[in-house]
């Protein structure tokens, strides 16, 4: 067929009869239909403008909340180390001082102070820890790639399950936010494969490719259902979405009872890496 | 109906309202003012006034005024084109926003 021909072919197929009519439906040309009683207004396109600014509002409105609650984290952990930490160093420290000035006579009092100061030191290391939780210091100390090394150590500690990390962006300087929601993100992650996961094995990996930051959390248990995935209950998810949907990015979770789950934030590099990296 | 074009036959009342053998006549099936709908009469007009001016019709049909002619011509959404004359007639749908497949399925392609 000549050219024209094959244009005339074309301009047929896609403007006129069943494939026409579909295809003006499908990209929003079409602005009423025309039944047999009644002339019904479609406005599919204006109808996806709004659902997409709505959409849009709420991923702000996720991104303020979210902002907000890092900030009262940081303000409670600060007033936990600052106020409960030293009032439980000075208390440790008067029990102490007690412990030495009580008579070896009274050897149930003293009894009594050594419970009191394991008590405290147990005290002193749950807001220890809370605080840790609440900011993880140990990102302006160590920087993202290590934290989240060590999130990975800890995790293998607490819930029994290896877990392994890589990363190629030694050298990289993140932006601060940008690394809480990533600490954050993979910390609901393991938290997940901790509660629900049954796995064997985790990997973390956080890898700098041309484009993007990629975080990923793998693990090879029973895999987590399309149904649960797509709960509005399922908080832990929507919190990891929309704090990767916050920071331009695209978030997935891939599952099956066979190969277990594996999630994947895909951020921009211009939303969260401020220094230099070694190349991908 | 609502008639435009370069010959202005049917808008001369009282006259021979047969249009020219070379000319097109085109029934174009628009709800009020809908955007898409104007979008198709307006892309209508520009590419027969770049390839068949002087030479054209067009009848506007506003399904919300004349619900009976979309259903005489089997015209379900809008904007509806059919082309009349000359025959065989031709039905497209949409605003006709790519001038290209427009000429080739009203086979005005090359028509100058």
């Amino acid at each position: 067929m000549s050219p024209q021909g094959t244009a005339h072919r074309e301009g047929i197929d896609s403007l006129t009869g069943a494939a026409g009519l579909a295809r003006a439906l499908r990209t929003h040309e079409v602005d009423a239909i025309v039944g047999v009683r009644d002339i019904m207004f479609v406005r599919l396109k204006q109808a996806e403008d709004e659902l997409e600014s709505s959409r849009n509002q709420l991923r702000a409105l996720t991104a303020h909340l979210l902002s907000v609650r890092d900030s009262e984290r940081v303000a409670i952990a600060r007033e936990l180390h600052d106020e409960f930490g030293q009032a439980l160093t000075s208390l440790q420290l008067g029990l102490a001082w007690l412990a030495r000035n009580v008579k070896p006579a009274q050897k149930p009092l003293l009894t009594k102070i050594g419970a009191l100061s394991d008590a405290t030191t147990s005290l002193i290391r749950s807001v220890k820890n809370i605080t840790v939780e609440l900011r993880p210091g140990a990102l302006d100390e160590l920087g993202l790639a290590k934290t989240l090394k060590s999130s990975a150590r800890e995790f293998e500690g607490s819930a029994g399950i290896p877990c392994g990390f890589r990363t190629n962006t030694a050298g990289a300087t993140f932006d601060r936010p940008a690394a809480v929601a990533v600490y954050r993100i993979v910390q609901a992650a393991l938290t997940n494969v901790a509660r629900h996961a049954r796995a064997s094995n985790v990997t973390v990996a956080l890898m700098k490719r041309t484009y993007d930051l990629v975080v990923t959390v793998r693990d090879d248990g029973k895999g987590i259902s399309r149904k649960l995935i797509d709960s509005q209950n399922s908080l832990g998810i929507i919190g990891m979405r929309e704090r990767t949907v916050a920071l331009g990015g695209t978030f997935t979770l891939a599952s099956s009872r066979s190969n277990g789950t594996l999630l994947t934030a895909r951020i921009p590099l211009s939303r969260v890496v401020i220094g230099p990296a070694t190349a991908a | 109906m609502t008639t435009r074009g370069g010959k202005r036959r049917i808008a001369q009342a009282g006259r021979d309202t047969t249009p020219a053998p070379d000319t097109y006549v085109f029934q174009l099936f628009v709800a009020g003012d809908e955007p898409n709908s104007a979008l198709a009469l307006g892309n209508l007009v520009r590419i027969c006034d770049a390839h068949i001016a002087g030479r054209y019709e067009i009848h506007t049909v506003d399904v919300l005024k004349n619900a009976d002619a979309a259903y005489k011509h089997n015209v379900i959404v809008t904007p509806t084109v059919i082309l009349t004359r000359p025959l065989p007639s031709v039905t497209l749908f949409g605003t006709l926003r790519d001038p290209a497949q427009v000429l080739a399925a009203l086979r005005l392609t090359g028509a100058r």
